[in-house]
């Protein structure tokens, strides 16, 4: 999907909490977050780190200047694990 | 549909074809694990590269998000636990209150998209980028697929071409791809 709209002339990039399946379809351009399945941004109602995870990423789309750049965010997830499948997911898809 | 990044797509079919026999009655007793162990994941030399033209500041931002997001009662819910998943897509205008969304994707833990959409579906907290000044706003809509779908062909095909021509309709200057 994203290497699509990248070639199809609009700028991308996305958020990726599983590196490994991102690099594999070598998307254009991510930022890694250390966050649950499900909780792209960060936890329900933290507005001010949602936004920081937002400004963050877009600064990162303008300023990657090569393909397949990627940024790491500091952020972490500050709330509960979610539970999926009966397993604790703190900074993954899977973990 | 015409696609500009579209050379994988039939070599992609063919192994494709030869794993969902033996994959598809492992993912229907929830093997993942197992049945994806084997699955012909596309492979790229290369990433796609569109320049970035403009300041942030003066661009509007499109989102597409893997959510399985839809309106409730406007447009039909994903089919959120077919064994093949579902590749098609839901526009979601920007005006569209991102709570009054429903969900259909059986593949992640809802409860804390529905405690707040814009974990998933950050619109709201675009809007106040775009009050502060640090973007030129939001696209007049936004795009919705459901992310499980092992048929990526299909995917490619169909939603992701009709997306990046909406997005350029929509008026979005760069995009932004929330996976879920």
């Amino acid at each position: 999907m994203q290497r699509e709209i990248e070639a199809s002339g609009i700028p991308t990039i996305s958020l990726s909490n599983n590196p490994a399946a991102t690099e594999r379809i070598r998307a254009p351009r991510w930022a890694r977050v250390r966050f649950p399945r499900g909780s792209m941004l960060g936890e329900p109602g933290n507005r001010d780190k949602q936004r920081s995870v937002l400004m963050d990423t877009l600064r990162a789309l303008v300023a990657l200047d090569a393909p397949g750049g990627a940024v790491e965010l500091p952020y972490r997830w500050e709330a509960d694990p979610v539970m999926w499948r009966g397993r604790p997911l703190s900074e993954g898809p899977y973990s | 549909m015409t696609h500009a990044d579209g050379g994988w797509i039939d070599e992609f079919r063919m192994r494709y074809d030869a794993w969902w026999p033996e994959a598809r009655p492992m993912i229907e007793r929830h093997d993942y694990a197992s049945a994806f162990k084997t699955y012909p994941w596309p492979t790229f030399a290369a990433a796609p590269w569109t320049p970035v033209r403009k300041p942030l500041a003066e661009s509007r931002v499109g989102v597409v998000t893997t959510g399985g997001l839809y309106r409730a009662g406007i447009d039909a819910p994903f089919a959120g636990d077919a064994p093949d998943g579902d590749w098609s897509f839901r526009a979601i205008p920007a005006e569209v209150p991102i709570q009054t969304l429903a969900i259909a994707h059986e593949h992640f833990t809802h409860e804390v998209a529905e405690a707040d959409m814009n974990t998933i579906f950050p619109l709201n907290r675009l809007r106040e980028l775009a009050s502060a000044g640090l973007i030129a706003g939001l696209a007049d809509t936004h795009w919705s697929i459901m992310g499980y779908c092992p048929r990526a062909a299909d995917l490619a095909e169909s939603a992701a071409p009709a997306i990046a021509q909406g997005l350029r309709a929509a008026g979005a200057d760069v995009a932004l791809v929330v996976p879920v």
